[in-house]
């Protein structure tokens, strides 16, 4: 490494000397190369808090991919351990545990279902040999655990496998609400439900219909009829549930299995592993964020957020086929009948968020319709008094032109980075609001908030980048006065620069965003669908 | 959309333009001796507070970013006066070049951090992990080297050379020498 380079390193580190202080101090003093080699390293760092990099998903790759043919030397090993025990978490997930009531298959699929979910010797002695390597390259002392833990996990499968090859009678426990046991199901608490938004939940036999702060038990169903509810598990998974929406939670705190209807899961470090089980798939959580649809068809849909999720179809007989990883921004159809194919990813096809803003009375045009306080949602920053704020600007305007937006459903604005055209139709009859996001009086300091706003009607488009708005038909302008308009040196649009992101959602009633605001405020408009009556017709 | 009344917001319409020209130079400067991130942040913040008090001073026929930064030296200077935590970093001379290098450099500010964020962009996803947890969510090297369970030492230096193939690839696509 150049030497200056590496000295201006070492003491932004911390890790020069006194008598190496004393000298560098010296040098930039003297040195006009010196100060200025000093000064970039200073003013990158001042940015390195202000980029994101685009492809960073959270995951740490175990190679490294670098495109930058740069002189960075390979980086120590990946910490090993993570993999050996992830694997022992999918091991156990593929190979016995099945904590459902399979009484949904028929009697052939059961039988052949269990069979196919036990080892066999192949498996464990594969599974074995690689869990053995992956421990044995591991230096820590933390491998050394995991070692153990691999070798008696090991034996156990093989117990397992040689208990259920040498006996036709299929051995795999299953539990559930119907299982003839004489036993009582244990009472203890598998999940809470947490929040619910406009939810009614159906009455039927055998589905419970629980209220807020309800703890729920193994066994126990829940159908969701109507609106959205979020569940968190006894290991701290959130599910948002989606209307129409049927789950079943089983012995295993952290499975569920996924009747009908969709989720989406988050998945703390401490759950994972967390499995979802539905007609036609096994899903295996690898510590990340994902959805799960199943269909009419009884087709499984899976999209990953971010992370890894691991899964495998099962067939008409029961049987468990390959088991797959799939990462982040990967979406999969698995299908009984056409098996299991790619499809794309729709960022905005699962709810995760139920803090919403319910729609207050309508206020006149020009007034504030809402004014939410950062600080009750998610924040970061060095102030908390900041403040989003929605205005209502116009109502009942029809266009009489196709009109440019930058976002509609579906999608995710990123300017620069696939941002599409897009447009409402002509004749569309829309109310126009403002988001207006200034959380501390654009103090030069990064205030950032995650919000979802639900508006009563349709969103039909966002016009949210600064030059849109400028140019935005002057039917559609906002009527009210904001102090500092003229603060903003690129305007107010959403800035990508600072991570701003925003997306409706698919039932087209929610809009969500994640905004950053430093020197100047964010503001964007939204085109909702209107069922006033048209207070003007575009000029053309 | 129209321009508030407020006579007075021209005035700071003005101050927050010039300011998001200045405040990476003020930042870095800041930084080059208070490298406690959340005491940087209060001096940072106590600079624009003071700035914006006296903006009427300010001659708009001078440099905004020098203007600035000389706020950014008495807090700087004050904060090592009140500071118990280190013993003074770089002398006064030391600053005086660095500040005037700062002010240098930071007159290319813009196209430096549009270099950079395509550089980290050309980054493999475990250096840009690394690079992110440091200096986006202000981990420690401790944090980051236990998060990795590898040494102190590999994340310091994995960090510098990250840093130095950022200041190269930087240089090359502002077309100059290795900056």
């Amino acid at each position: 490494m150049n030497p200056l380079a590496e000295q201006c390193l070492r003491y932004l580190d911390g890790d020069l000397s006194e008598h190496e202080t004393r000298e560098f101090t010296q040098l930039i003093a003297e040195s006009p190369e010196a100060a200025k080699t000093l000064a970039r390293y200073l003013i990158d760092e001042h940015y390195f808090a202000k980029i994101q990099p685009t492809k960073t998903s959270g995951r740490i790759e175990a190679a490294d991919g670098s495109a930058l043919g740069l002189a960075i030397s390979r980086i120590e090993r990946q910490d090993e351990t993570d993999d050996v025990l992830r694997e022992l978490l999918r091991l156990e997930r593929e190979a016995a545990v099945v904590p459902y009531s399979n009484e949904h298959l028929p009697a052939k699929q059961q039988s052949s279902q269990e069979n196919q979910e036990r080892l066999t010797w192949s498996q464990v002695a594969g599974a074995t040999g690689y869990l053995l390597a992956s421990a044995t390259k591991s230096r820590s002392a933390k491998s050394l655990a995991a070692i153990a833990a691999v070798v008696l996990l090991a034996a156990t499968l093989l117990v397992i496998s040689l208990i259920s090859n040498g006996n036709d009678t299929p051995t795999a426990v299953t539990h559930g609400p119907d299982n003839n046991s004489d036993t009582a199901p244990p009472q203890r608490t598998v999940a809470t439900l947490t929040a619910q938004h406009k939810a009614l939940w159906q009455a039927a036999s055998g589905v419970s219909m629980p209220t807020v702060g309800e703890n729920l038990l193994p066994g126990q169903r829940l159908a969701l009829a109507e609106g959205l509810a979020e569940i968190t598990t006894a290991r701290g998974v959130k599910v948002t549930l989606e209307a129409p929406c049927e789950i079943e939670f089983s012995e295993d705190e952290n499975a569920l299995r996924l009747v009908g209807g969709q989720l989406y899961a988050v998945v703390p470090s401490q759950a994972t592993g967390f499995a979802v089980q539905t007609p036609t798939a096994h899903i295996v959580d690898l510590g990340t964020e994902f959805g799960v649809e199943v269909g009419a068809d009884m087709a499984t849909r899976l999209q990953v957020y971010t992370g890894e999720v691991r899964a495998a179809p099962i067939d008409d007989e029961g049987v468990v086929g390959d088991w797959v990883s799939y990462y982040s921004a990967q979406a999969v159809s698995i299908n009984p009948d056409t098996g299991v194919q790619e499809i794309a990813f729709d960022p905005g096809r699962h709810e995760h968020d139920i803090t919403t803003v319910e729609m207050r009375p309508k206020p006149e045009k020009g007034e504030m319709w809402w004014r939410g306080d950062v600080s009750k949602h998610k924040q970061t920053g060095r102030e908390k008094s900041g403040a989003i704020q929605v205005f209502l600007e116009r109502t009942g305007v029809v266009l009489d032109e196709e009109t440019p937006v930058d976002l509609n459903w579906p999608g995710r604005w990123l300017p620069g980075d696939g941002k599409q055209p897009a447009s409402v139709q002509a004749g569309e009859r829309v109310d126009v609001y403002l988001v207006h996001f200034d959380p501390a009086g654009s103090n030069g300091f990064d205030q950032k908030g995650e919000f979802s706003i639900r508006f009563k009607g349709r969103i039909l488009g966002v016009i949210c980048d600064s030059q849109s708005l400028a140019q935005a038909p002057d039917s559609l302008r906002s009527q009210t006065r904001y102090p500092e308009l003229d603060k903003c040196k690129s305007g107010p649009g959403l800035d990508w620069e600072l991570g701003d992101q925003v997306r409706i959602h698919r039932n087209k009633g929610a809009l969500e965003m994640k905004l950053a605001a430093a020197s100047c405020y964010d503001q964007m408009l939204v085109l909702v669908e209107s069922k006033e009556i048209p207070e003007a017709i575009n000029a053309p | 959309m129209p321009p508030d009344c407020d006579p007075s917001s021209d005035k700071m319409s003005q101050l927050a333009l010039l300011w998001g020209q200045a405040k990476p130079a003020v930042s870095a400067y800041v930084r080059s001796t208070v490298r406690n991130h959340h005491d940087a942040e209060d001096v940072i913040q106590s600079t624009v507070s003071q700035i914006a008090q006296r903006f009427d001073d300010y001659d708009p026929s001078r440099p905004f970013v020098a203007w600035a930064l000389g706020f950014a030296r008495y807090k700087v200077m004050e904060y090592r006066n009140k500071s118990y935590r280190k013993p003074l970093l770089l002398g006064d001379d030391a600053l005086e070049a660095l500040s005037g290098a700062i002010e240098e450099e930071s007159r290319g500010v813009d196209e430096r951090y549009h270099a950079l964020e395509h550089c980290i962009d050309r980054l493999g996803d475990r250096h840009q992990v690394v690079l992110t947890q440091r200096y986006r969510h202000d981990k420690t090297r401790e944090q980051i080297a236990d998060q990795l369970d590898v040494k102190v030492n590999t994340v310091s230096v994995m960090l510098r050379r990250i840093r130095q193939a950022l200041a190269e690839c930087v240089g090359e696509r502002l077309g100059g020498a290795a900056r």
